[in-house]
């Protein structure tokens, strides 16, 4: 063999050590990495039990709550509260959240800040 | 040019591409939100199952399966795996997931929720816009069969794989 066979033959025993040696590193590390995670959200939830939820209450506030009570009248408290657009008076804004001018005076139905004319719902 | 004006200009470059990734996130968060195609969930969220409570059969559930557009996850859709009340999705984002019917509870069906396997880059799954898309259609179809359900939230055990290259 000459030498340039030798450097060819070392580069690729190199690389296979290389790789190998990664591989076994990222098993052992992945091992003790879940191990200890694993452990600590064992513990975690023993100590604090997860509890139950409404599904309808992560939807609060979303396009979806509001689409829903409209298409099928859903009464629930949490769809309720999602709907956004502000139907009674007391929900009102109070200032315009770009230009903070007075909006006591806009109308329920009122979609733009009479002052800046931003869109406020 | 000196190496100083090298680095200064290699810097502001870095600078600019870091800012219009994190920027384009953002954006995509944002519209994929005010769509309603995602909800905010907890940071690692794929490494959560959910058991939800509901007044729908196994049979109802999977035809709102098949029902729901699940175009934007990419997903393959496996009913009755091994001929158990199972239903599985293959994304092409690199991810699959499984519902699974695990039985009664007093006059309420349980199910559970939640992704199987994942590949990840740099520590994060390939694409969690996807995996929030799936969630989010899944959550939506069983709330649309029972405005009432419940659900809970589990971390689930991992274990990790490495591939060799």
């Amino acid at each position: 063999m000459d030498s340039n066979g030798i450097v060819i033959l070392a580069v690729v025993a190199f690389m296979a050590f290389y790789f190998v040696l990664r591989y076994v590193i990222n098993i052992g590390a992945n091992k003790i990495n879940d191990s200890v995670r694993n452990a600590y959200i064992r513990n975690k939830e023993t100590k604090n039990p997860p509890k139950k939820e409404r599904l309808a209450d992560r939807y609060a506030g979303t396009q979806y709550a509001v689409n829903a009570a409209v298409s099928s009248n859903v009464t629930n408290a949490a769809v309720r509260e999602a709907i956004p657009v502000n139907s009674e008076p007391e929900e009102l804004l109070k200032f315009c959240p770009y230009c903070g001018s007075d909006l006591s005076e806009m109308e329920k139905d009122d979609l733009f800040c009479p002052n800046c004319g931003s869109k406020l719902r | 040019m000196n190496s100083i004006t090298i680095t200064i200009t290699v810097l502001i470059i870095a600078g600019v591409i870091i800012y219009a990734r994190v920027t384009h996130r953002i954006d995509k968060a944002k519209k994929l939100k005010s769509e309603g195609k995602i909800i905010d969930r907890s940071r690692l969220f794929w490494e959560e199952e959910e058991i939800f409570e509901l007044d729908a059969p196994y049979e109802e559930v999977a035809e709102g399966v098949k029902q729901t557009d699940y175009s934007d996850c990419a997903v393959d859709i496996y009913y009755n795996i091994d001929g158990k009340k199972k239903i599985v999705f293959k994304s092409g984002y690199s991810w699959n997931a499984a519902l699974v019917y695990k039985g009664m509870s007093d006059t309420k069906h349980i199910y559970n929720l939640g992704f199987t396997a994942w590949e990840t880059r740099k520590g994060s799954p390939y694409d969690i816009f996807s995996m929030n898309i799936f969630m989010t259609q899944t959550e939506k179809m069983l709330l649309s069969l029972d405005p009432e359900t419940m659900v809970e939230t589990h971390r689930i055990q991992l274990n990790t794989k490495s591939k060799f290259f």
